[in-house]
């Protein structure tokens, strides 16, 4: 027994030895650090704050693209021809409540957009955190607040209703263009402190939009005419920047995924063949006077059948996304025109609205003749300013809801299509305050 | 780090490499001054009783001392430092019934002895080493754990790949070809899935090193945007660095099945350990050489669903080609060369290995060339030495295939023979064949693995084991778009260059020590303890070059467009062992172990985590109850705990820097983190018994087991409008997977020269989750009650014959809104059926396996209805290819429904015939046994799959997902010719 207590006294020497050693001279053995990410901390610093107010813009015109497709796939710009069923669904108007949530699509456009409105907000608190009182008239802070309100601007375009804040109560979209007023007019505030026109012009345009958008139509003109002329905001994509476009996905050079609608095919006008160019460009025509409007440029195959990825649907290019890297119009001096004229033919002001039509229609890109306005009614003044609207604004993320909020879905489209898209199905499964089967809209086929 | 670690741990490539070289070199340096020993000398030669041929391999040892000596290749062996005395010399081989052989020696005799083992179905009295704490017998062990035994395996088979060599091998080893041609990964796991999002691969080791099993395209990996066309090089499969090595050099492979047999492999574990042990050298043996040379093809069934096409011409006058006709025959070659020999104290094996694979559908190839040099030094009675080396060189020319706009065979398949023209004649419907085939996809490796390990045996009770080893992959990719292709669709106009890669190392130190003494009653205790250490860390530097400005340039500087990446993780784990078995006499023996680990990735407020094991092994034929005919019989159960570390940095709350607008820093929310993060845990029972009968002709092992997962991380998305990208990953899952196991191999008729061999092999496993903490998960693949990944797809609800459909013909059909559950993701069942039939120096082997039970979703059928091709759509097409009702019912039907099919099949996996040379043939060239053998792997299979191959998954490897088939490459058959000779 004294043999065998020796024994064991032995090997639990060698084995406390065995641990205690190496443990104490690694103690540092489990720390890692991952080289290729930011830690909370390391944010809170001055030198960094740029790339942070940076990453808010980035990412915001990083989703647009997805916007502007999947809100063109829901209207009559574009129709699909990917193979893909989830394009199917959404350019026949069939919006299904088991999205595949990890598809680029509606769905995560809105996920995107959700959480580029907290980065703005996140960058928001670490900019007052870090700059104190100096963060009201920092550009910095204009940056993020103007993108945070242009973030609930957008949920209010596309979809039927959002959370207003974090982990927040679902609320139609008409809340949501009420709170994007109210954030235009902060970010306008400390634009104006910073000096920063182009925040201040950015902001103004954006509570324009959502002016008009919340029926406040002379707010909306104010905000509109106080854009200065020549103003224009786009996304922009590069391939270095990996943010790129997927309307790539609409052009020949690409995917082939989508492309101009089967109602405007006929309105193509193939008289310009690009000296014999294999996809020549082309212009659908204008309305009005037959007349190729360089606005909606479109390019199909010459002579021949060119068809999309799945191989059947009747393919034109949208040759304004022809590569990943075609930035996308945000805003412009030239929709604040169209806002004007809208706001005027809803105050009966007719011939002030189609001046204001004239503004962009005769100006290039377009450029077209001149509307009359002589002897033309209240109908003849909005299907001009649609048609405007639809030209001047094509594949920018406009026309699904111009369908909607002109009760046009039905007579352009046919029956049984969603207005709208509905909440994301991330949001609902993922935010407390949510539960599935709530949905106000649209009807989910 | 400390210093003093950084030397322990080896924590640096350069300084781990020197260390072990300058090891290797003392072991080689070091070995011819050996002193002498003293004592007697026991010389033994063993022979096969069946074929009367030396057996190789076989374990000597004199009963009651340390000296254990292994046979050569002729079978001879010596044991030398015996003291005067009566002794008994046994020896087992695996395959073989022990057998014993008393010798008597006085002063320093040198006595002969001969032994005859016989062939035996049952293996209790094999010795293991992994996750044992020690050699140990498998009779005390009171868990399952499969052994393969490599040079019986090469016996029946010429083996491409160490993946493929498990096979079928061991139950609840799953070891599937899920796609891909030369080079690609396979599916490779045991006892089912045992976590909702990490890697389902087991931990493999090599002689005690941890190394490297990525076997999954670089995608997500690479730090860089995926809007590009990088980095997923191939598209699918991927390569497999298991493919590094030379199943040659392999020994032996045992595999822990579970968190019960695996617990003191810790934080790792719960997927199983599978631990390859590599040949090394004879004692006091002369060199001994063994050779072989293989040839043969590799070829794909031709049963891709285009045989239709040629009935149509497209738009241009083009007839459309079949997609069987890119088959070809990949010819196949590999070449072997070892010797093996040692001296009274030392030992050698070094081998050579060159293989050239190339795939079916070309461009596609591997061509590998394996160095590898095993010693072993013994300075003294109380130490012994090994050091191990492997290089490698693995270039791979990559098949384009899986999920991926330039998959070859995808766009050949998928297209619609009515748009074929002359440059897509198989009406490609994105890229054209004749452009991904100039596409060049490479995936070229370098690696060093090796390790050192010093045994130290002060007592004969008390021993020590160090083991330090490196595991180093440089691997490169490149994936080159010719300037003049048409690669629109893959985001590539005018070229483009991938250029990636890779550096991946893993550290190994690991000490083990053990202490056997008696306690009171003759209880016997076999007492171990230890530490180890393993780090492991993976970089990825990626470079594109986008757009060149005409052909003749293919450097990513050249591109117009340039754009990298970078991404790196690194892991590390420290983990304590201690265990002890009691044994009361050879009857009854129980282990009682724990481990307890801390790892880099647990959450910065978690600590250490420990895993308690216990098991029970009971020899009841050690008792005179069991009748005669009763020649062995074991019952165990175990119970035991191992882990999954989540990952690398998945604990820390991270903002992610991206490069956005037109190329500025930006900064964004990335991942919430977690400090409480902890490793996922699985408990397994598991009970069973090992059986021989009729002096062990036949053995019968069964086992059933329980596993059950808790705190499975769970990748809990926040809502989108709280911000971060990535899902949380919280432990509030809960898993488990039931299931049983059975063999049995019978040694049918062994009379002179005929014997017959059987075995079978079944397992079932049942995966459920139970538990994911109140969170509801988008999309259906891991849902309470049903299996993980499971299939689900909305049913069909109504059908009008007139109602116009999706192309605005009838028949429309209509699904219901609410998913509907299929079927798991993997086999409920799998059957193996081997016979192997000797008839003087001719045998035949043949391998039948089953898979029963699982379901997948065939997203090629519909996604081809769709783009118009597929010979189920066009078989019902008019001659003028107009349409019937009978196609657009085909058409509209997959327009709206994904298509769900079964993975049963019966497949001849294996067959192979041998002839042994005759000695009298060979009696004047020298040669030893020298065997003839054709073979084929993958041969033929049945199924009532809509697929090419039922094993199909668009990725591969140890890829998460398995639950789709979309754009995968089925796997060729093999067939080969080799010869394997001696001298």
């Amino acid at each position: 027994m004294t043999r065998l207590t020796r024994s064991l006294r032995i090997v639990l020497g060698v084995a406390i030895g065995a641990v205690a050693v190496p443990t104490v001279a690694c103690k540092d053995f489990l720390k890692v650090q991952d080289p290729g990410r930011f830690s909370n901390d390391a944010l809170d610093n001055l030198t960094v704050l740029t790339a942070v107010a940076n990453g808010v813009e980035g990412q915001f015109q990083q989703v647009y693209d997805d916007f502007v497709v999947f809100t063109a796939l829901n209207s009559d710009e574009v129709i699909n021809s990917s193979t893909w069923i989830e394009w199917a669904d959404v350019s026949t108007g069939r919006i299904r409540g088991d999205w595949a949530t990890a598809t680029p699509g509606w769905s995560t456009a809105m996920d995107e957009i959700l959480r580029n409105r907290y980065a703005a907000q996140n960058a928001a608190d670490r900019l007052t955190r870090v700059l104190g009182a100096d963060a009201s008239k920092s550009p910095l802070m204009a940056q993020v607040k103007v993108y945070e309100a242009w973030a609930d601007l957008v949920l209010g375009m596309g979809y039927c209703e959002a959370p207003l804040i974090q982990n927040g109560d679902r609320k139609p979209y008409t809340q949501l263009y009420a709170q994007a007023i109210t954030k235009f007019t902060t970010a306008l505030t400390i634009a104006q402190a910073a000096s920063q026109p182009q925040w201040v012009s950015f902001a103004l345009a954006g509570r324009a939009r959502a002016n008009l958008l919340a029926g406040n139509y002379d707010a909306a003109l104010a905000d509109a005419q106080a854009v200065p002329a020549g103003f224009i905001k786009q996304a922009l994509y590069s391939v270095n920047s990996q943010t790129t476009f997927t309307g790539g996905q609409l052009h020949y050079n690409r995917n082939r995924s989508g492309g101009l609608h089967p109602l405007y095919w006929s309105m193509v006008d193939t008289s310009n063949s690009n000296n014999g160019a294999v996809n020549p460009v082309q212009y659908v025509k204008d309305p009005w006077t037959g007349t190729a409007d360089q606005r909606m440029a479109v390019s199909h195959k010459a002579g021949g059948v060119a068809i999309g990825v799945d191989n059947k649907t009747k393919h034109y290019a949208i040759q304004k996304y022809s590569d990943y890297t075609n930035p996308i119009t945000l805003t412009s001096k030239r929709e604040m025109n169209l806002i004007e004229a809208e706001v005027q033919m809803r105050k009966g002001n007719l011939a002030t609205a189609i001046a204001d039509l004239n503004l962009n229609r005769t100006t290039a890109p377009a450029p077209l003749p001149a509307f009359d306005a002589t002897g033309l009614t209240a109908a003849d003044v909005q299907a001009r300013l649609l048609s405007e609207r639809f030209a001047e604004l094509f594949v920018e993320g406009h026309r699904m809801t111009d369908l909607d909020r002109f009760n046009l879905v039905t007579s352009v489209l046919g029956t049984g299509r969603a207005r709208r898209f509905p909440l994301s199905r991330n949001e609902i499964l993922n935010n407390p305050t949510l539960h599935q089967g709530q949905a106000a809209c649209p009807a989910i086929s | 780090m400390s210093a003093m670690c950084h030397a322990a741990l080896l924590a640096h490539k350069t300084v781990a490499r020197s260390a072990l070289a300058l090891g290797f070199t003392l072991v080689v340096a070091v070995a011819p001054i050996a002193a002498a020993q003293t004592g007697g000398t026991v010389l033994g030669t063993v022979s096969d009783r069946g074929t009367g041929q030396p057996i190789d391999a076989a374990r000597a040892q004199v009963v009651g001392t340390t000296l254990v000596a292994a046979s050569d290749t002729r079978g001879a062996f010596v044991l030398r430092g015996v003291r005067p005395g009566t002794y008994t010399v046994r020896v087992s081989r695996i395959g073989f019934r022990p057998e014993v052989a008393s010798v008597t020696l006085a002063g320093n005799d040198t006595t002969r002895v001969t032994l005859v083992l016989t062939p035996s179905a049952v293996e209790l009295d094999q010795v293991v080493v992994t996750g044992t704490g020690g050699a140990v017998e498998k009779r005390k062990i009171g868990s399952s754990m499969g052994v393969v035994d490599m040079s019986a395996v090469q016996e029946q088979m010429a083996v491409t790949d160490i993946g493929q060599a498990l096979a079928s091998k061991v139950t609840g080893l799953r070891s599937v070809s899920v796609g891909g041609g030369a080079g690609a990964a396979r599916d490779l796991r045991i006892r089912g899935t045992a976590s909702f999002s990490l890697s389902q691969r087991p931990v493999i080791y090599i002689d005690g090193v941890r190394v490297d099993t990525r076997a999954t395209e670089w995608t997500n990996a690479t730090g860089i945007g995926s809007k590009l066309a990088c980095c997923s090089f191939a598209g699918g499969t991927s390569t497999d660095r298991l493919s590094d090595l030379n199943p040659d050099d392999i020994e032996r492979v045992e595999v822990l099945k579970g968190a019960a047999a695996a617990t003191l492999y810790g934080s790792e574990a719960t997927n199983g350990v599978i631990q390859i042990f590599t040949k090394r050298g004879k004692n006091e043996s002369a060199p001994s050489w063994s050779m072989s040379a293989t040839t043969g093809m590799d070829r794909l069934r031709p049963n891709l669903p285009t045989k239709f096409f040629p009935n149509f011409v497209g738009t241009d006058g083009t007839r459309a080609r079949d997609a069987n006709t890119l088959i070809g025959s990949g010819p196949y070659q590999n070449y072997d060369v070892s010797v093996q020999g040692g001296g009274v104290r030392n030992t050698y094996f070094a081998s050579g290995g060159y293989m050239d694979e190339e795939g079916s559908i070309q461009p596609n190839y591997q061509k590998k060339g394996n160095f590898r040099l095993n010693l072993n030094f013994l300075p003294t009675d109380k130490w012994s030495i090994e050091g191990r080396s492997m290089l490698t060189r693995n270039d791979i020319a990559e098949e384009q295939a899986g999920n991926n706009w330039t998959a070859l065979l995808g766009n050949a398949m998928n297209g619609n023979p009515r748009s074929a023209t002359a440059q897509r004649p198989f009406g490609e419907a994105w890229v054209p064949v004749s452009d991904i085939k100039k596409m060049q996809t490479y995936s070229d490796a370098t690696r060093w693995t090796g390790g050192m390990t010093l045994n130290f045996t002060p007592i004969p009770s008390f021993t020590h084991r160090f083991t330090f080893g490196l595991d180093d992959t440089n691997e490169q990719k490149s994936r080159f778009f010719p300037w003049d292709g048409n690669y629109g669709p893959a985001g590539v106009t005018n070229g483009q260059r991938d250029l990636g890669y890779r550096f991946y190392y893993s550290y190994t130190a690991d000490y083990l020590g053990q202490y056997s003494f008696h306690l009171p009653k003759n209880i016997g205790s076999d007492f171990s303890f230890g530490m180890q250490a393993l780090k492991e860390s993976e970089r990825f530097n990626i470079a594109v070059g986008n757009t060149f400005a005409g052909p003749g340039v293919s450097a990513v500087s050249s591109a117009a467009v340039t754009t990298g990446g970078e991404a790196y993780s690194e892991k590390a784990t420290i983990g304590y062992l201690a265990q002890d078995r009691l044994s009361f006499g050879q009857k009854l023996f129980a282990t009682l172990g724990v481990r307890v680990d801390g790892n880099s990735a647990f959450g910065d407020n978690y600590g250490f985590k420990t895993y308690p094991k216990a098991d029970v092994a009971w020899v009841l034929s050690e008792y005179g109850f069991m009748p005669q005919w009763v020649s062995s019989m074991k019952v165990r159960a175990a119970v035991g705990q191992a882990g999954k570390a989540p990952g690398a940095f998945d604990k820390f709350q991270t903002f992610t820097a991206r490069s956005v607008l037109t190329g500025t820093p930006g900064v964004v929310p990335d991942n919430p983190g977690n400090a409480d993060l902890r490793p996922e845990t699985t408990t397994e029972r598991e009970a069973g018994f090992e059986s021989g009968f009729f002096h062990d002709r036949l053995g019968i092992e069964a086992s059933i087991y329980h596993a059950i997962t808790k705190d499975a991380i769970v990748p809990k998305p926040l809502a989108p409008s709280a911000g971060f990208q990535s899902a949380q990953s919280v432990n509030i899952g809960a898993l488990e997977n039931h299931g049983w196991e059975a063999s049995v191999n019978y040694l049918a008729i062994s009379r002179g020269k005929f014997d017959w061999t059987t075995n079978v092999r079944l397992d079932g496993n049942h995966n459920r989750v139970t538990d994911l903490g109140g969170v509801t998960l988008a999309g259906t693949t891991i849902q309470v009650g049903y299996p993980v990944q499971a299939i689900w797809t909305l049913p069909m609800t109504g059908y009008s014959a007139t109602t116009p459909g999706v192309n605005g013909r009838a028949p429309n059909f209509t699904r219901g809104s609410t998913n509907v559950y299929m079927g798991p993701p993997l086999p409920t069942f799998n059957a193996s059926f081997g016979n192997t039939v000797r008839f003087g120096a001719l045998q035949f082997y043949a391998l039948l396996t089953m898979e029963r039970g699982a379901v997948f979703q065939n997203s090629d059928r519909p996604y081809r209805v769709r783009q118009g091709g597929s010979d189920e759509y066009l078989q019902f097409l008019n001659s003028d290819g107009s349409t019937t009702f009978q196609a657009d019912s085909v058409f509209n039907y997959w327009s709206l429904f994904d298509a769900v099919d079964s993975r049963d099949n019966v497949r001849l996996r294996e067959v192979s015939l041998s002839y042994t040379i005759p000695d009298r043939l060979l009696s004047r060239t020298n040669l030893g046994r020298t065997q003839l053998t054709l073979s084929g792997q993958n041969v033929i299979w049945w199924d009532h799959c809509h697929c090419v191959d039922p094993n199909m998954n668009w990725a591969g490897g140890d890829s998460f997902g398995i639950s789709n088939g979309f754009l995968a490459q089925p796997s060729p058959r093999q067939y080969r010719l080799s010869i394997r000779t001696r001298f």
